[in-house]
């Protein structure tokens, strides 16, 4: 039996953080995930879910949230309509070595994205900004 | 949720999620800590680079005015979060 997606909206502003992880946890609780990747999932989608409130700065649609689970991994895609475009998977690798003086401010949360996803890639086709990412259900490294 | 206990001799403890619709909040409440400090992380559950940029802030601050930040007690998942963006190397956690 295929494994159903959950789609859903959310508004575009940060307060609506709490939300988007009560979705996560409700997909998570349904699919049987555990506290490890659960927690990924809830850092990723915070991570791809502010860049959009952030940079898109002139959209006034909510975005969209798709969770999938497939195989051993989860499937993210943040959609986000009538928008310039704005590619996060773009965003340079900060400097993460040095003086905290001389590494920039921003740049970690996209750079947290990389570290936890396979096939992170961004699409932008007639006003609609397409975030797509796995999450390797099994891959959680404890230090 | 998110919580700041301030306590005196300069501790304080954070428990919850320190996520970005808790940042700012956050950054209130630590406004006016000062000197040496060691946080308490045993009960934060969660931090994202929201959290992380609220407490670069406070190490800044505190070092700035002579004093020092101790973070203590992380649990692994939070603690991969420092490790991933590389301030395990710069901040001070035991």
């Amino acid at each position: 039996m295929p494994v159903r997606a959950w789609v859903r909206r959310f508004p575009r502003e940060i307060a609506a953080l709490p939300e988007v992880f009560r979705y996560a946890r409700d997909f998570a609780a349904e699919n049987a995930i555990e506290a490890g990747p659960k927690h990924d999932l809830d850092l990723v989608l915070e991570e791809l879910f502010t860049n959009l409130v952030r940079h898109n700065v002139d959209g006034v649609h909510e975005i969209e949230v798709a969770l999938q689970a497939e195989g051993g991994s989860i499937r993210l895609t943040l959609r986000d309509f009538d928008v310039t475009p704005f590619d996060p998977t773009q965003v340079p690798t900060p400097n993460l070595n040095g003086p905290l003086e001389e590494q920039a401010a921003g740049g970690r949360g996209i750079h947290l994205v990389r570290k936890l996803t396979r096939d992170f890639h961004y699409d932008h086709r007639e006003g609609v900004s397409v975030i797509t990412a796995s999450l390797p259900l099994g891959r959680r490294r404890e230090t | 949720m998110f919580d700041i206990r301030l306590e005196n001799d300069g501790h304080i403890a954070m428990s919850g999620r320190l996520d970005a619709s808790q940042a700012d909040r956050a950054l209130q409440a630590l406004k006016d800590v000062s000197g040496n400090v060691t946080a308490d992380c045993t009960q934060l559950d969660y931090i994202s680079s929201a959290g992380i940029t609220v407490i670069l802030e406070l190490h800044k601050r505190l070092h700035g005015g002579g004093g020092g930040l101790r973070l203590v007690g992380m649990n692994p998942r939070v603690r991969t979060v420092f490790v991933y963006t590389g301030l395990d190397k710069v901040l001070n956690i035991e």
